[in-house]
This record gives C-alpha cells, sequence and structure tokens, in this order.
C-alpha cells in the first residue's frame, strides 16, 4: 500500500471523527421519545398504517383483483416506474389487498402483480392477445367467490381447453376459466410460475400443472386465514390429480390424443372429485392430515392375522380391513403405499360401502406405486360397515372371515371411539386426534357428553369442526408438516407455505395451546406423536399441559400405537 | 325357449302379501326397511323352520346412465343415488327374497347377487365382462324411457347373448325412468311391438321406492312369456323344483 493512499484515508477518519464530535448528543431516552412523537405526529402520512387512498394511489385497481378488471383504464405510472414496485409491502397495498403469492425460481413476493399490470397496459397500446389475459368482468369471479364453497377447473395445460368444471353449481362461464389460465399463461412467458393469488374479500384462487398435460385450479371463497387455506387448496390439487390418476392411469392424463374423449372418461372421476371437495364424512380427517384415518381393535393380533392369511391366499400382498371407513388392519404392504395412497384407498372403499353394494372389483393405478398399470381392487362388506380389501383376485371371504365374525362385531361396536375400551380416557378429553408420524396413522375421537354443562359444551360437529381447526393452526404454523411422499423438493420450495414463524426459529416448537369460549386446546409433538386435544372450558389452562402428556401416554401405552 | 313355465307356475306370485309370509319376510326386513346383509350374514330362520338357499348371479346391461345402480339399489331397498356417478369397475348387491314354490309348498330364500358394472370401465378394462359373464343365471337388459337410443340398441344388445357359448340364461328387458314421462321418448306402441317380437318379459320401473318390496315382487313375477322367477328357477332348478339337495348345496359353495 503507498504511502499517499495511506495519508488520504487517514484525513478522511479524521474529517469522520471532528463530524461526529461535532454532533449534539442526546439521552438515548430522549432520542426515543424524539422518535415516537415523529412517528405519532406523521402516522396519517404513513401509508402503511393508513393504506393509501385511493384517490392519490396511482396504482389504484378498478375493481377488486386489478388483472381481472374489464376496465383497461390503467395508470401509466406502472408501466414507467416498475422499479418501484419491487417492495413486496408496497405492491400488497398499492393493489388494494390484492395479493399475488408466486415464486419466480425463488422470487419475492408480489412482483408479478406488477408485471402482470404492466403487460396489460402494453396490451391496451399494441393488442397481443395471445400474451395478455383475457378480460373478464371482475364481477363473475366475485359472485364465484361469495358463497364460500370450492370451485375446480381443470384444463389441458398445452392449450387451455376446459375439460371439467366441478364444485359450482352452475357451469362457470367460459371467460373466467379462460382468463384464470390466460393469467398463469402469461405468467410462465415470463419466467415466473403462478401458484397462488389473494383477492382483497378473502377469496383465493390456487393454480398448478402436473405432468405438463394437465392443469387444475382451485378457486375458494376463503374465510379462513390465507396461509391455511392456500396449503389446503394446494393440497386439495394434488389430491384430485391423484384421484384422476387412480381411476384413469397416468397414460391416459398425460398422452393426450383425443381431448372429446379424455373429458368423457374424466367424469369417472366426478364422484372421488366430489367426495374430496365436500368432505362427506365426519370424523374422516384423512383428507387433512394425509395420516391413514385407524381404528384400533380390542383384538388386533387376531385380525391382523386373519388380514395377512387373507391376502396370501388371495395372491396379494396387499390386504386391509375397514371397519367404519377406519383401517383396523392392514398388511405391512399396505402401510408401505404412499400415505396419499392409503388415504385415497380408503376413501374410495368408504364411497363403496357407503353405496350399500355387498363386493366390489374396482380396476385402479396407484398414483404413486403403479401409475400407469392398473390392479384390482377387490372390496369385500363383511358385515355392514366392515370392510375388507384385497389388491388382487380373491373369492376365499366366507373361509378366512366367517370364524371372525364376533371380533369384527366387537371393532364395530367401538363405534367412532375408535380405541378399545381398555385405554380410559380422561373425562376432561372432549375429543381426540393422534398421529403417529412414521406410519403415518391418525385415530380420533369426539367423545359425546351425557351430562349437560353450563355453558353448554361444544356439539359433535362442531367438535370436529374445532379439531380440524386446531390440526390447521397448529401444522401450518408451528409444528412442521409432513408433506406426502409425493412432493418433489423443488415443489416444495415453490409452495413455500411454511408459516415464516417457523423459519425464523432454529428449533422446533413441542406444544402450543389456545383458550376461547368454547374450549381449550392443546397441541403435542413428540419425536414419534402429534397429538391433538379439546378439553372443556373448565379445565384450568395450567392442567391443559398434564392432561395432554398423560392422555398420550395411556393411549401408547394400551395400544402401542 | 318353448319350454319356460308359464308366470306365476313355479313360485307362488305376489307372496309377500300373503299372511303365511310374514315370518319370512321379517327377516328381511329392520324397522320397516330392508336390511343390508353383509357377506358373512344371511336372514336366519329359527331351526325347525330352517330353508335352504338357492344362489342366482344376475347380471345388469345397458349403457352409460340407463340407470344400473339406481336399479340395483332400488332392488335391495337401498336408496338411490340422486346424481349420476359413474360405476368406474364391477360392485354387486345382494338381495335375498323368500320365495313360496307353487307346486310343493316349499319355501326358499333366493340370494340374488346384482352384477352392476359401468358402461365406460366395460369399455376401458378387458377383464371386467368375462368375470360378469362367469356362470351367470340371468341378464337384465336396460334401456331408459328418456333415452331413444338406448331402447333402439336392445336388440343387438340381447343379440350377444344368444347361441351356444352362453348357455341358458334368463332374460329380462327393463325400461327405467317410466317416471319421467314428460321426457318419455320411446312410444309404448314401439315397447309393445318390441316384446311381441323379442318375445321377453318386460318390466317398468322409475319414481320412489316404496316399501322396497314392491320392486322385487314385480321383477320376481314380471308378466310376460317367461315370469322371471320362473325363468331363473328354470335356468338352474328346472321343473320340477328343486328335486336335487345337491343342486342347492353346490349353489351355495359357488359363491
Ligand atoms: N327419475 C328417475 N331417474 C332415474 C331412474 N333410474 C336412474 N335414474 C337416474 O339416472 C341417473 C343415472 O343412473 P345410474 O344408475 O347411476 O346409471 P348407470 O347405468 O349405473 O351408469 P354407469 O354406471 O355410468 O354405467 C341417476 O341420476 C339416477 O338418479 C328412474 O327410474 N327414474
Ligand atoms: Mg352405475
Amino acid at each position: 500500500m503507498s504511502s499517499s493512499s495511506n495519508l488520504v484515508a487517514m484525513k478522511k477518519v479524521v474529517q469522520q471523527l471532528r463530524f461526529e464530535a461535532s454532533i449534539n448528543r442526546v439521552k438515548v431516552s430522549q432520542a426515543a421519545a424524539d422518535l415516537q412523537q415523529f412517528c405519532l405526529q406523521n402516522a396519517l402520512q404513513d401509508p402503511l398504517l393508513t393504506g393509501v387512498s385511493s384517490s392519490t394511489n396511482p396504482f389504484r385497481p378498478q375493481k377488486v383483483c386489478s388483472f381481472f378488471a374489464s376496465s383497461g383504464a390503467l395508470p401509466s405510472h406502472i408501466a414507467a416506474r416498475p422499479a418501484e414496485c419491487n417492495r413486496p409491502l408496497r405492491l400488497r397495498r398499492m393493489n388494494h389487498g390484492t395479493t399475488l403469492l408466486w415464486n419466480r425460481r425463488c422470487g419475492q413476493l408480489g412482483l408479478l402483480g406488477c408485471v402482470v399490470l404492466t403487460e396489460l397496459r402494453r396490451h391496451d397500446a399494441t393488442p397481443e392477445p395471445a400474451l395478455a389475459p383475457p378480460l373478464v368482468a371482475a364481477n363473475i369471479l366475485e359472485m364465484m367467490l361469495q358463497d364460500g364453497s370450492t370451485h375446480l377447473l381443470c384444463l389441458t395445460a398445452s392449450s387451455g381447453v376446459p375439460l371439467f368444471t366441478r364444485g359450482a353449481p352452475r357451469q362457470l362461464p367460459f371467460p373466467v376459466i379462460g382468463s384464470l389460465n390466460g393469467v398463469h399463461m402469461f405468467g410462465g412467458g415470463q419466467g415466473v410460475v403462478l401458484s397462488s393469488c389473494e383477492t382483497e374479500g378473502g377469496g383465493k384462487v390456487v393454480w398448478r400443472v402436473f405432468r405438463d398435460s394437465v392443469m387444475l385450479i382451485a378457486v375458494s371463497g376463503g374465510g379462513s386465514s390465507s396461509k391455511e387455506e392456500e396449503a389446503r387448496l394446494q393440497r386439495l390439487l394434488e389430491d384430485v390429480w391423484s384421484c384422476m390418476v387412480l381411476v384413469l392411469g397416468q397414460d391416459e392424463l398425460t398422452n393426450m390424443r383425443n381431448v372429446e374423449r379424455l373429458k368423457r372418461d374424466l367424469r369417472s372421476c366426478f364422484s372421488l372429485i366430489d367426495q374430496l371437495l365436500e368432505e362427506r364424512q365426519q370424523g374422516i380427517l384423512g383428507n387433512l392430515t394425509h395420516c391413514a384415518d385407524s381404528l384400533l381393535p380390542p383384538n388386533p393380533a387376531l385380525l391382523q392375522q386373519a388380514v395377512d392369511g387373507f391376502a396370501q391366499a388371495a395372491d396379494s400382498e396387499f390386504g386391509c380391513l375397514l371397519v367404519h371407513g377406519r383401517i383396523a388392519a392392514a398388511t405391512e404392504k399396505w402401510w408401505r403405499l404412499a400415505p396419499q395412497e392409503v388415504v385415497l384407498l380408503s376413501a374410495v372403499i368408504r364411497s363403496l360401502s357407503a353405496s350399500g353394494s355387498a363386493s366390489c372389483d374396482y380396476p385402479v393405478f396407484l398414483p404413486h406405486g403403479s401409475p400407469t398399470v392398473a390392479h384390482r381392487l377387490l372390496r369385500f362388506q363383511l358385515l355392514p360397515g366392515v370392510d375388507v380389501c384385497v389388491l388382487a383376485e380373491s373369492e376365499l371371504v366366507g373361509l378366512f372371515w366367517s370364524p371372525l365374525v364376533e371380533a369384527l362385531r366387537d371393532c364395530l361396536a367401538l363405534g367412532k371411539r375408535c380405541m378399545p375400551t381398555s385405554v380410559s380416557l380422561r373425562p376432561d378429553v372432549l375429543a381426540l386426534l393422534l398421529i403417529n408420524r412414521d406410519t403415518r396413522r391418525s385415530v380420533s375421537c369426539v367423545r359425546t357428553h351425557p351430562l349437560p354443562s353450563d355453558p353448554p359444551l361444544p356439539s359433535e360437529a362442531r367438535c370436529w369442526e374445532l379439531l380440524k381447526l386446531l390440526y390447521i393452526f397448529s401444522s401450518t404454523r408451528y409444528f412442521s408438516q409432513e408433506e406426502a411422499l409425493c412432493v418433489s423438493p423443488e415443489e416444495r420450495s415453490q409452495r413455500g407455505n411454511t408459516e415464516d414463524f417457523v423459519l425464523g426459529f432454529s428449533h422446533q416448537p413441542l406444544q402450543c395451546y389456545s383458550v376461547t369460549d368454547e374450549c381449550k386446546s392443546y397441541g403435542l409433538q413428540t419425536a414419534q406423536h402429534q397429538l391433538f386435544l379439546l378439553m372443556p372450558p373448565s379445565v384450568p389452562t395450567f392442567a391443559l399441559r398434564s392432561v395432554a402428556t398423560q392422555t398420550l401416554s395411556d393411549i401408547v401405552a394400551a395400544t402401542g400405537f | 325357449m318353448a319350454d319356460v313355465p308359464a308366470p306365476g307356475s313355479v313360485v307362488v306370485s305376489d307372496w309377500h302379501r300373503c299372511k303365511d309370509s310374514k315370518e319370512y319376510f321379517n327377516k328381511i326386513l329392520h324397522k320397516k326397511r330392508r336390511k343390508n346383509f353383509g357377506l358373512l350374514e344371511s336372514p336366519v330362520m329359527p331351526p325347525h323352520a330352517a330353508v335352504d338357499t338357492v344362489h342366482y348371479k344376475i347380471f345388469i346391461s345397458g349403457k352409460s346412465g340407463v340407470g344400473k345402480t339406481a336399479l340395483a339399489a332400488r332392488l335391495a331397498g337401498l336408496n338411490i343415488p340422486p346424481v349420476h356417478y359413474e360405476t368406474t369397475g364391477i360392485e354387486t348387491t345382494v338381495v335375498y327374497w323368500p320365495v313360496k314354490l307353487r307346486e310343493s309348498g316349499r319355501v326358499l330364500f333366493f340370494r340374488l347377487q346384482l352384477w352392476d358394472c359401468g358402461e365406460n370401465a366395460l369399455r376401458r378394462f378387458d377383464h371386467l365382462l368375462p368375470s360378469c359373464k362367469e356362470q351367470v343365471d340371468a341378464v337384465l337388459f336396460l334401456f331408459s324411457f328418456t333415452d331413444r337410443p338406448s331402447f333402439d340398441d336392445l336388440s343387438n344388445q340381447i343379440g350377444k347373448w344368444n347361441g351356444p357359448s352362453v348357455g341358458r340364461v334368463a332374460k329380462l328387458v327393463v325400461g327405467t325412468k317410466f317416471d319421467l314421462f314428460m321426457h318419455c321418448d320411446v312410444a309404448e306402441r314401439d315397447v309393445r311391438d318390441f316384446q311381441e317380437t323379442m318375445g321377453l318379459p318386460l318390466l317398468r320401473v322409475g319414481g320412489e321406492v316404496s316399501d322396497g318390496l314392491g320392486d322385487v315382487a314385480l321383477l320376481l313375477n314380471c308378466p310376460g312369456r317367461a315370469a322371471v322367477a320362473s325363468g331363473l328357477c328354470h335356468s338352474w332348478i328346472g321343473p320340477p323344483p328343486v328335486t336335487a339337495g345337491g343342486r342347492d348345496s353346490s349353489l351355495i359353495q359357488r359363491s
């Protein structure tokens, strides 16, 4: 280093020190008070606190969701100064709640909104119909979102030909479908994968393309908090795709030679898809948890042996016994199916069982294990409410199961309790959901309370509802989400629905609780289990933890779950 | 088929209305609704009144949406699906039904196993039709009164079930959605003409399921040249009915 440059540097330091010495010093407390005063004085002008009034906001959207607005009169500022839109928070506000979540190969929240608006603007000047999404009257989308239900659209990914829509009481107008597809396609053209979007009213749109062949779009009126709703819709799309593969096989869905024929064939998936959308059966949480809803029989060894023997005799390694739609016993191979498959097959069997038929022979593809070769799913209704299934061929029902009628009746008698009477639950447990994180199985129950209490305890239906909410709340916020095996790491990063809260910590929350007027709830996580408990408000808050830990150890000790 | 006995000549028709049938029908009813039997269950009579059970396999044929699944549910006294969801494989439904043989006065339980296979599934998977056809005793050919092409295709469908390879199978034509007369697309005269040329019994169904008993009785006593019950008995037991006990038991084992 030369001495002259050294001198220059020293001079700079001296200059800086002089400058700092001349500054008038105040105490920290004084500075803090000044800052506070300044903030309060200027609070009215702070757009972060008050939002931007629509008259001064140059980026004001015409309608709820600006890219669906029919008017093309978007201000030119955006096109001129896109750099100013870089800050996600700001853009969010400017769009009046129209948040676009997306991921470029990991970009920021909100930028796409800017890109889309910019392009729309350009489109106004020089029409480029192939690029810009078609414009729709925003009120159609609003109407869709209002009734709070979930709508599902399916299109071909390459050309955007509508294949089907479900969940809507009436057919969606083509322009709506067209623009939902158009926005996504447009993003694709910009090197951006649009994954979800939120409207001012709390509505949500989620896009996903499967195998480059089929695009699924879910639209929901929202209601619950956005993070949770988005996670739910993402999972819904994944499950819907699995249903389609299960019934039709992957080949038919990806080698799309004849769209009209595919359209017709897709009708055979509607029963399962509608079941997913409606969540018909109370007390079945598999779609939510991706864990197999299970029932712990009083005589597990006996039934296990019978299922193993039955499957073997049927020349199959996959066998499973369902009681009240929950798995009571299954062969080892059955448990080695992807968790999502186990849940899906249970759903298929439940819907067949609900029809009251005596036996079924259904060709099914396994979305992960065998997406291109169909297996035969044979289901036999042993007793109303008890079904046995194998993936293969079998005609030996009576031989294997007749001696077990009484054991099966004992299982049936458990009802929705799902656990043998040898497990003594504490009286102050209203409802519980227990997940085994290793086996991806779950048991859940809501207890009916004979004694009236004041204030009245939540009804059975409400308890199921609360249990679901507790699960969603805890698992999206605190406990790590165990994704199904099917999600590739790349997709996982794309989806990014893990709560920032968790990401900000180096450790894992292990317990959480909440107290409301209706009930108190507790979530507990160990290396092997997750337990979610509802208790009456009368239980003292300090006791929640011990009730939870004791319940967990009671169940595990008695059943080995 | 000239040797098929006349309707009502083998089993007592409308026996479910007779007093002496009550103790038998009680076994298939629960709280005035039809009982749903699992495969491990069957109506059980007290030891002194034990009766044999005769098994039949009945295949329901017809194009997608004509009402195959609905008919199976109707005959079993189950809830009829209000919307059309395609059946994507085979579903079987079991119907127990006591009958009284006219000649001997002997009572039997019919165990009708209805095989319902979605039309589109049949087209997509080759293995389904053979298992439906295997050892089948009767076929119900469905058409819908609201769907003319389904009626026009009948003779073609029935034709596939003639010939030596199929063996002796009782056949019956069922017209569904008879209640939707506003949308009726098949004239009564056409139906009569058809019946005359084909010489098959024809049943019209539709509307609400009443007590869940009438429909099965209708099916079994269906007027025509061969009442189905007679046809069934004829195809397996043959007149005189149920001579060989061994025949019965082999049928029972077959399931
Ligand atoms: N009004 C009326 N509707 C009927 C009748 N039978 C069937 N339906 C309706 O017709 C629709 C189709 O009936 P399904 O029984 O599901 O049709 P399917 O023949 O099983 O069709 P696939 O399984 O696709 O081969 C359903 O919505 C039924 O409710 C009837 O007798 N009257
Ligand atoms: Mg059907």
